[in-house]
């Protein structure tokens, strides 16, 4: 993995942006489920999106489940946060409070969208606050398939670096464990990098 | 992107006017959260009018939304530029926007941030009705549930079922099994699901399972059949399985199954064939499976035109050991000799037990006739040697009757038949031996069913009658006695002497009834013609053995004499020499009663049997009768010549009287007077005659001159 694009500290503090933007999210899911939901990001790394794909594929499974929203600003970026597909089912079933057999619904896709859509926005709304700036975010959407079609694997450049994010969704004692890649488009790479060393050195 | 033409103003006023009637509700708020744009669906669905709307804070529109769900993604498009979705499934309780109770519509409602021309951050809600969506998905659920309920109820169904079960798909892929199914095939149910029966059993088995499946299959029917698994701890048991077709709309969409576990039926099964085919006791073939093994015996003796022998082995006297030692010595003896019969005969030979002492041999590879003679003496001697039975040693002899395949029969019942007539003859002719059957035997059979059915109304319908043949005094000439003889006058027949239907009488049990009859019509024809003023005379009557074994013969004897008032000492009993010899302590007993009431006896047939000295003296008896077969060939063979003087001799000896049957000439006469005998009988006198011709014959006295010359001179 090409880990050398972001140094440690900026690793630490982008990984510390993402969990101030979890704990938000993780509130938000607690008060619709009714109970506590923890949401952690104990890692973060860097990947080509082939190598992504690979790892994805390994720890989530064939199919999976996806909500993706593009944020287009000083830097372009995809976020896509991703379950397994028997996760995706267990999470919106846990959060809906019910059970029963079968694929997910319209209605549960929807309610997958926005659980994805809180967790995102957590993300985002604790980046833009910390780096500034003004962005255009896109509704979610959301989609089921393999972890290539997910990340458009043949679309896009395989080589191009992806920010993937572990996430741990501890709901009612059960943990669920999700990610959320982050693709930087084209030469956002730069500008964000950028970002977050302005970021850092505000503080330093 | 939608692009409006025209000058700013007309597409501003076009722009609103498209929101305006747009069948979705659609809010704009600015950055201070007061509501811009408010729609006609909006109005209608809400009930607040546009000019009510336009400009006042959205939260004072919809106090309740304060701090929830909707308020907080308000705030993040406004403050960060985030866009929400308030999904129906996650904000169904307290609705996003609360229309008023009569209008609780499912929402689904979006958020999205945008920047006016003054650069400040706006929002536009956008609020559907999903109600009809619901509703539709709550269908669903509903059926979902109920088909999830159906599957929870078809495996507790299965799981219910004692025996292995399961379901599998059309390509045998198992859809379900139960947990007996787990338990003899060691496999936990999630492991099996999915996978066909070659992935879980042995390939003979799986094979077998795949090929019955293709049956029911293609059939689109049931199957039953039993067959024989391997559970996982290596045990193959016997199960009964049935395989259904399931099919829905005409669509064959897999298979049931259940196996019973039938082991123990099976062994119950077997044992039931064993018990079918063999005899418990001896463990041999019975005579239905005997009947099964000849029959196939024979066909392959027509084939390759070969001889079978078929040896009918009797018992001699089993039922005396049966009667006196109890069954279960007889049980132990029979086991005993099932054994030397194996002995006896080779591995091919089939030995079958038919009736309580009765068994077969087949003899099968027959070369020489003297491979069956030599079996016939290995059987007599192997099964008479002494047994050792509950401590006592007993002593049994066989009967063997031979019948030969395919000379005296083609089928196994005639085979059968004849050699047990052959063993029959074995038996008249005193035992311990062995006899090939030839067809007089057979004819003999025939009569002999006809003569005991007539037999058994011979009495009442007076066809019996006793004739009477006397005894001569060979110094005085004078009758002194007469041989009361039993005839039948056969209404089909005519007369039948009694050699042919004694042996009926014995085995039918008529010598009970008949017997007596004899005793009492002899005794009282003998007062009868004292009271008519004859002279006195003994009346001779033949006992049978079977007679002298009935428990109340003596005092069936005491009380004929007591209601003919015949004096006892005028009776004269003859026993055949063989039934004396056989059991002599026994017979000494009864014998030794039997004088006490003071009958004479006889020792009839003697020189046949062997009889001891011994034993001879120690009976009561009071004469002896040379049989006739010595006194036929008197003056032809020196043999018979001196056995004759010498029985008169032995009786001299011992103080009895004897007696010369079947005397017919006078050389014969003049031999025996001249040896010293005691009396005579036979056709030179007299032949036997009925009551009423003896009667004239003893009033007469000795008719033939030629005895009075040979006596007297």
């Amino acid at each position: 993995m090409n880990n050398t694009v972001l140094t440690e500290m900026q690793k630490d503090a982008l990984t510390e942006i993402f969990n101030i933007g979890m704990g938000r999210a993780a509130h938000s899911l607690s008060q619709m489920a009714n109970d506590e939901i923890t949401l952690t990001v104990p890692s973060l790394a860097l990947a080509s999106r082939k190598e992504a794909c690979i790892v994805l594929s390994k720890t989530a499974g064939g199919r999976v489940c996806s909500v993706t929203q593009q944020l287009k600003g000083d830097f372009t970026a995809d976020a896509i946060l991703i379950f397994p597909e028997a996760s995706s089912l267990s999470i919106v079933r846990l959060m809906v409070g019910d059970s029963y057999p079968g694929n997910l619904t319209e209605m549960e896709e929807e309610a997958l969208t926005e659980i994805g859509n809180i967790i995102l926005n957590a993300c985002f709304g604790t980046l833009i606050n910390m780096l500034g700036g003004e962005y255009h975010i896109s509704l979610p959407t959301s989609k089921l398939g393999s972890c290539d079609d997910i990340l458009e694997l043949e679309n896009k450049g395989a080589d191009e670096i992806v920010m993937l994010l572990y996430i741990d969704f501890v709901l009612k004692h059960r943990t669920i464990y999700g990610h959320v890649a982050i693709l930087l488009e084209g030469d956002s790479m730069p500008n964000f990098v950028k970002k977050i060393q302005e970021f850092l050195g505000t503080y330093n | 992107m939608v692009q409006l033409l025209g000058p700013p103003e007309l597409q501003i006023s076009l722009a609103v006017n498209i929101l305006r009637i747009l069948p979705v509700g659609l809010i704009v708020i600015d950055s201070k959260q007061s509501v811009m744009v408010w729609n006609e669906w909006m109005e209608t669905a809400s009930g607040i009018k546009e000019e009510d709307a336009l400009g006042e804070p959205f939260a004072s529109l919809f106090p309740h939304i304060q701090y929830g769900r909707l308020h907080l993604a308000i705030l993040n498009a406004i403050e960060t530029g985030c866009p929400s979705i308030l999904s129906n499934a996650l904000n169904n309780g307290p609705l996003p926007l609360f229309f008023g109770t009569k209008n609780l519509m499912q929402q689904s409602i979006h958020i999205v941030p945008f920047l006016n021309s003054s650069n400040e951050r706006c929002a536009l809600i956008q609020v559907m009705d999903v109600s009809s969506a619901r509703k539709r998905e709550e269908t669903i659920r509903k059926q979902a549930r109920i088909l999830d309920e159906a599957y929870k109820q078809q495996n507790a169904l299965l799981h219910s079922i004692p025996d292995i079960a399961w379901l599998k798909d059309v390509e045998g892929r198992y859809l379900a099994v139960n947990d007996k199914f787990c338990t003899i095939f060691g496999v936990k149910s999630a492991e099996v699901l999915g996978k066909t029966d070659q992935d879980i059993h042995p390939l003979p088995m799986a094979e077998h399972s795949q090929q019955t499946d293709r049956i029911v299959i293609e059939t689109r029917a049931e199957k039953r059949y039993d067959e024989s698994i391997i559970t996982a701890e290596g045990k193959t048991i016997w199960v009964e399985t049935v395989k259904v077709p399931i099919i829905n709309e005409s669509e064959m969409i897999g298979i049931a199954g259940v196996s019973r576990d039938i082991t123990e039926r099976k062994a119950t099964e077997e044992r039931i064939h064993f018990l079918a085919h063999y005899d418990a006791l001896t463990e041999l073939p019975n005579r239905f499976m005997l009947f099964e093994r000849l029959d196939n015996l024979f066909a392959r003796a027509r084939r390759d035109g070969t001889q079978v022998a078929v040896f009918f082995v009797d018992l001699d006297r089993f039922k005396l050991i049966n009667d006196t030692l109890g069954h279960p010595a007889g049980d132990v003896l029979l086991q005993l000799v099932a054994e030397r019969l194996k002995e006896c005969s080779r591995e091919v030979d089939i030995i079958a037990r038919v009736g309580g002492d009765e068994f077969v041999i087949a003899l099968t590879g027959i070369r020489e006739a003297c491979h069956i003679t030599s079996l016939a003496k290995k059987v007599l001697k192997t099964i008479g040697r002494p047994y050792m039975v509950h401590g006592h040693t007993l002593h049994v002899t066989p009967s063997l009757g031979v019948s030969i395949y395919p000379e005296d029969g083609e089928d196994t019942a005639t085979l059968i038949k004849n050699a047990d007539r052959a063993m029959y003859q074995v038996k008249k002719l005193g035992r311990n031996s062995y006899e090939f059957f030839n067809k007089e035997m057979d004819a003999l059979a025939v009569d002999q069913l006809s003569l005991e059915n007539g037999l058994r109304f011979a009495l009442e319908r007076k066809e019996l009658e006793l004739v009477y043949q006397s005894q001569i005094d060979l110094k005085t000439g004078a009758i002194v006695g007469a041989e009361a003889q039993l005839r039948w006058n056969h209404p089909e027949l005519g007369l039948i002497m009694p050699n042919r239907f004694i042996g009926i009488l014995e085995e039918s049990g008529l010598i009970g009834p008949i017997g007596e009859w004899i005793i009492y019509t002899a005794c009282e024809q003998n007062c009868k013609w004292q009271s008519e003023g004859l002279p006195p005379i003994t009346i001779a009557v033949n006992l049978s053995a079977v007679q002298l074994q009935q428990k109340h013969f003596v005092d069936m004897l005491s009380q004929q004499l007591k209601k003919t008032g015949l004096r006892a000492d005028q009776l004269d009993l003859e026993i055949t020499e063989s039934v004396i010899m056989h059991n002599a302590e026994s017979t000494i007993n009864i014998l030794q009663r039997l004088k006490d009431i003071g009958v004479r006896l006889s020792v009839d047939d003697f020189g046949t049997g062997y009889s001891s000295l011994s034993y001879l003296k120690r009976f009561p008896i009071d004469s002896l009768k040379i049989d006739r077969s010595f006194v036929r060939d008197l003056t032809s063979d020196t043999n018979d010549a001196a056995i004759t003087s010498t029985i008169i001799a032995i009786a001299k000896q011992l103080n009895l009287t004897v007696i010369a049957e079947g005397v017919e000439t006078i050389d014969q006469l003049n031999f025996l007077h001249s040896n010293d005998c005691d009396q005579i009988q036979g056709f030179y006198f007299s032949k036997p005659l009925s009551a009423d011709d003896f009667a004239i014959h003893l009033k007469s006295g000795i008719q033939r001159v030629p005895i009075e010359s040979a006596v007297l001179q």
